[in-house]
């Protein structure tokens, strides 16, 4: 390589990658500021089951307003589940092993009928969480059997 | 001819500086205020009658912190809000939009490309600036507006009044920009410490009358704190801090430095002096040396370590060096010089607990000397790099600042990530899962800034793909 061109490539070396965050972030304000969505990191949609499942609490309450707190929909659960399951808010807020995740799902609307919470025990059990299995225990504190309780995932 | 070259670069320096003030500010602006450090002062300085009054609250809000100017800005801001009817995150998200976007645009006008390795250099400390975590914690939190920030700015400023040509107007700016930073935050008082830095490297912006007036200020300010409000300094165990690689807990503070806080104390001075060019520890706990978890190694912290050190690395070289034969050493430059002030005084006003955000302007001046640096490498790498090792030089250089690349846009995941748990605590840091941050009954901004923050629609990091966490951390 000569001289002159090591002159033009050096700083160009320097600069590119700076100027590649510049761009794609850049653009990606502007996308935010004009649409309230940004280019990278967009928010992804999400069903209300999928909000208990991802501990965000904010869409839950907004989300339940109009949408059916007991109906199973196909959750994605990416730090949980390797694939997504049909969950109710309440069996994903239990898989997100966050206990007040399973209070607000509550609050917000959702039946918990002694078979539905048998259920619950059963995953928070088969997922050794201790914050769900004690949060659980403390609304039904009886011997737990598991057979024939089918892990929705 | 050059007269168009000169434009070009000009249009490109400056556009190249817009990407990043938008790309940061508009980050900012989608995080909503957020309950902690702010629903409770927005409600008490919402009842105070005026701005004077809100000044006045400010001054004896605290029995350690002397910062009516948060107290004043709220004010103004709340105004300002309640004269569109209400708009709180518009005002209060935009304001610190703004004020992110304003703190690149000084760092720009203060560096003062001129050419176009300059201008690749400048690129490269945009990288330094915003993927330094000491930024982060400027951008991702307000109390409701983010002092930190407003610091870093009038550092900034002060330093462009000193490289200015001086004058009366420049003096009393100077002047009161002393008095706002020091009302506004403990850490403001190093604006002196930039004045007198710049002045003992030759920039004469600030006048030797001016930094006497400076001193007189400061020493008003220890008056009016001691003997005006008898205030007292932090001690041990105010505040939680890191210790080796624990996050101690106030109490845990009391009992091990209860009676030795000096050990405390020189601790958190020198780790928050390292945290600035080591990247480690952060908030005086080493947590790239804290145990890892097997199955999902923080790798991110071998990048910000060892991005650090080579542009630390690139510093020291740049400092020991002389811009002619037989002068004195680039240390007792402006920036360099001014960079050792802010980082030593900043480091010794947070004696009592380490917090990146305290050391965020000692961040921006590293970043202004890595620009100094990277610029007068190139031209020595130009003038004296072999035939032979022309390649490699530039793979090594566009790997290094590929790094930086990497660790610039982890702030925008933290920034999303700021944004989705501030809008979460409008839910789990009020009842019925939390005790209220202000009384029901006197809550009168509360619902409405929760009804903002709700209907605000943000990111969920937990729902992307890869877990982005694994490579840019939690926090």
């Amino acid at each position: 390589m000569d001289a002159r061109r090591f002159q033009l490539l050096l700083p160009a070396a320097i600069a590119l990658p700076g100027v590649v965050v510049a761009l794609l972030t850049g653009l990606s304000g502007v996308s935010a500021f004009v649409a309230d969505r940004p280019l990278i990191l967009a928010p992804v949609p999400a069903s209300v089951a999928e909000a208990a499942g991802n501990r965000d609490a904010a869409d839950v309450v907004v989300m339940s307003a109009s949408a059916d707190m007991n109906r199973p929909v196909p959750t994605r659960i990416p730090r949980r589940l390797h694939e997504p399951a049909m969950l109710t808010p309440l069996e994903a807020a239990v898989v997100s092993e966050r206990g007040y995740m399973i209070r607000l799902v509550r609050d917000r609307g959702a039946r918990l009928d002694a078979e539905e919470l048998r259920t619950l025990r059963c995953i928070a059990q088969s997922r050794k969480d201790r914050g769900t299995i004690a949060y659980l225990a403390q609304l039904d504190s009886s011997p737990l059997v598991c057979d024939g309780v089918s892990i929705p995932y | 001819m050059e007269a168009a070259a000169a434009g070009l670069l000009k249009v490109e320096k400056w556009l190249l500086t817009a990407l990043f003030a938008i790309a940061v500010s508009a980050s900012v602006f989608r995080i909503p205020i957020q309950v902690s450090d702010s629903d409770e002062i927005l409600e008490g300085v919402d009842r105070a009658p005026s701005v004077v009054a809100a000044f006045t609250q400010g001054l004896h809000a605290s029995r350690t912190m002397l910062r009516p100017m948060r107290q004043t800005v709220t004010k103004l801001l709340l105004e300002a809000a309640h004269g569109i009817g209400d708009r709180y995150n518009l005002v209060f998200r935009g304001f610190h939009a703004a004020t992110a976007a304003l703190l690149i645009l000084l760092f720009t006008y203060v560096a003062r490309p001129r050419d176009w390795t300059a201008v690749a250099a400048l690129c490269f400390a945009m990288l330094v600036l915003t993927g330094l975590h000491t930024f982060g914690g400027m951008m991702r939190e307000a109390y409701p507006i983010n002092h930190f920030l407003l610091i870093a700015i009038y550092c900034l400023a002060a330093f462009a009044i000193a490289e200015s040509s001086g004058g009366i107007v420049a003096d009393v700016a100077a002047c009161v920009i002393f008095v706002v930073a020091s009302l506004t935050l403990e850490s403001g008082l190093v604006v002196l410490a930039i004045g007198i830095a710049a002045y003992v490297s030759g920039l004469r912006g600030i006048s030797r009358g001016a930094l006497i007036a400076m001193a007189v200020l400061a020493a008003g300010y220890v008056v009016l704190r001691v003997a005006g409000l008898h205030m007292i300094g932090n001690t041990v165990g105010e505040r939680q801090t890191g210790f080796g690689t624990d996050m101690l807990s106030t109490a845990d503070l009391r009992a091990r430095f209860g009676g030795t806080p000096w050990l405390l104390y020189a601790y958190t001075i020198v780790c928050s002096a390292l945290t600035v060019p080591l990247s480690q520890p952060v908030a005086g706990q080493w947590t790239a040396f804290a145990p890892w978890d097997p199955d999902a190694p923080p790798l991110f912290f071998l990048n910000d370590i060892g991005t650090s050190l080579v542009a630390t690395a690139l510093v020291i070289w740049y400092m020991s060096r002389r811009a002619v034969p037989d002068g004195p050493r680039r240390w007792r430059d402006a920036a360099p010089l001014t960079m050792l002030a802010v980082l030593a005084g900043s480091a010794t006003l947070s004696y009592a607990y380490a917090k990146s955000e305290i050391m965020s302007a000692a961040g921006v001046f590293y970043a202004l000397v890595v620009y100094l640096a990277v610029r007068e490498l190139a031209q020595v790498l130009m003038t004296h790099t072999s035939a032979s090792l022309r390649v490699p030089v530039l793979l090594l250089v566009l790997a290094i600042s590929s790094a930086w690349s990497f660790r610039a846009m982890g702030l925008q995941y933290r920034l999303q990530r700021g944004a989705f748990e501030a809008r979460s605590e409008w839910v789990l840091r009020l009842p019925p899962y939390s005790n209220p941050p202000v009384p029901a009954a006197e809550a009168r901004l509360t619902p409405r800034l929760r009804d903002e923050a709700l209907h605000r629609g943000r990111t969920n990091p937990y729902l992307l793909w890869p877990p982005y966490a694994r490579l840019w951390g939690e926090n």
